[in-house]
């Protein structure tokens, strides 16, 4: 019955969640289809799996397991757009700028986002879009705290948006 | 949060919710609920839709068959002879558990030896089914003691067709658990023959009548998909965590209605998912007319 508990945990947890997970994995795919089908994949993956051990952390579990589905979707789709260092360059230093004046257009910053290294990408989507604290960031992607900071200020620095970490 | 960067969690916010998300997600939830389940009764299928669907379908069931809500009462049938009657009326409630099975008894079929038959079997389900609530129960409450666990069963049946050429019965299953799903029983009677019909004793031998069949089902599964714009019916593989379906067997669930017609009956989640419910497919006569046995009920 250890299986039938934690299924029950982990079903409620994916009912009340889905509307995130959703996004997360739409961050990715950047279209319906292939938004439901990482979900799909990695919700299988969930259900599949060996019972958590340690029920507390099943929410970071569940964003890993889709966040790592959505990176084996994207290499398997070889859907890296490598970033090209020159596209950076075209972008005014902060100094010339107006305070509060966005550095890069609208278009053009979410175009920035998309193109960060995927694992910079990851970061900031969970950091600020679903709002992670920087351990929970960490427990996602089995890193340490430093390397999500140091991975975040490098993320922020392409991105030429200067904000708290 | 800077500017830039309020605009692309706004952004990150506003991603469309797909309609049949919520849906889907329950969908495979519940096809992978543990099959070690105390709720696993042999030949059931165990997937199942939201609670929130199987209260709505508790109630309506409850509200649409006003006859079977009392207790050891008869239901008589206009035109027919044939009496349906709740032979045993088993109700029990307690702390989120509930059961209210009903097994049903024929009276007035013209061949006595097959109404005892199915007597026996209607009789003998039933009973297999309370004694696996018993157990279930006490399994559960060994489990969890007072805490409160939500499981229900609940069995109805009705006419769906009797008239002086046939006499269709069906026996409804309904389980919730933390879901739910339903799943039914025929029994269809050829009145002038006294003979229980199989699908495939509807037709003569040797047609292709399943091909017919199956082509006029998937034709409007399809069209139905095309319509809803998402798979609402699993064929040709729109989903890729179940099984197409391809077509019914020789022995499929099947009923007569009121007006003669073949009504193919499905399960849920057998060819579509939870909030489809179960669905049927009414075949047009003039389909399938050249391939009828001499003499069935079929108009």
């Amino acid at each position: 019955m250890a299986n039938q508990q934690f299924y029950q945990r982990l079903a409620a947890h994916l009912r009340a969640e889905q509307d995130r997970l959703y996004r997360l994995a739409f961050s990715y795919a950047g279209n319906e289809q292939d938004a439901m089908d990482i979900l799909q994949t990695a919700l299988v993956k969930a259900l599949t799996a060996a019972p958590l051990r340690e029920p507390q952390y099943l929410g970071t579990w569940v964003y890993r397991i889709v966040v790592n589905t959505a990176l084996d979707w994207l290499r398997l789709r070889k859907r890296f757009v490598p970033v090209d260092d020159g596209y950076f360059d075209a972008v005014p230093a902060t100094s010339e700028r107006a305070p509060g004046e966005d550095v890069l257009p609208r278009e053009d910053l979410k175009q920035a986002l998309d193109s960060l290294p995927t694992e910079y990408k990851t970061i900031v989507v969970l950091r600020y879009f679903e709002e992670l604290k920087l351990q929970e960031v960490a427990d996602v992607l089995e890193l340490n705290v430093n390397t999500v900071k140091t991975r975040l200020y490098a993320a922020l620095r392409m991105l030429r948006l200067e904000m708290e970490v | 949060m800077t500017k830039g960067m309020d605009q692309l969690k706004a952004r990150y916010d506003a991603t469309p919710i797909p309609s049949h998300l919520a849906a889907r997600v329950d969908d495979l939830c519940e096809s992978h609920r543990p099959r070690t389940s105390v709720w696993s009764v042999p030949g059931w299928r165990w997937a199942l839709a939201t609670a929130a669907g199987a209260l709505f379908f508790l109630t309506l069931a409850v509200n649409a068959l006003p006859a079977q809500a009392s207790t050891l009462s008869d239901i008589p049938v206009l035109g027919s002879l044939v009496r349906v009657l709740t032979f045993v009326d088993y109700a029990a409630e307690e702390s989120g558990y509930e059961a209210h099975i009903r097994i049903a008894r024929i009276e007035g079929l013209e061949n006595q030896q097959l109404e005892d038959a199915i007597n026996a079997e209607l009789l003998a389900d039933g009973q297999a089914l309370i004694a696996q609530y018993e157990a279930d129960v006490a399994a559960l409450q060994a489990e969890y003691g007072e805490e409160t666990i939500h499981r229900g069963v609940e069995t109805y049946y009705e006419i769906m067709c009797s008239n002086d050429e046939v006499f269709s019965l069906r026996v409804e299953y309904f389980v919730a658990a933390g879901g739910s799903n339903t799943s039914y029983d025929f029994y269809n009677v050829n009145q002038r023959t006294g003979e229980l019909m199989t699908l495939g004793s509807l037709f003569r031998p040797g047609t292709d009548h399943l091909e017919v069949i199956n082509e006029y089902l998937l034709e409007q599964m399809r069209a139905a998909v095309d319509e809803a714009g998402h798979p609402l019916y699993w064929v040709d593989e729109t989903d890729p965590y179940v099984d197409a379906f391809e077509g019914i067997e020789a022995d499929h669930d099947f009923y007569v209605s009121q007006e003669g017609r073949l009504v193919i009956a499905f399960d849920k989640y057998e060819v579509a998912p939870g909030y489809v419910g179960t669905p049927e497919f009414v075949i047009p006569t003039e389909l399938i007319e050249s391939l009828l046995a001499e003499g069935v009920p079929i108009h």
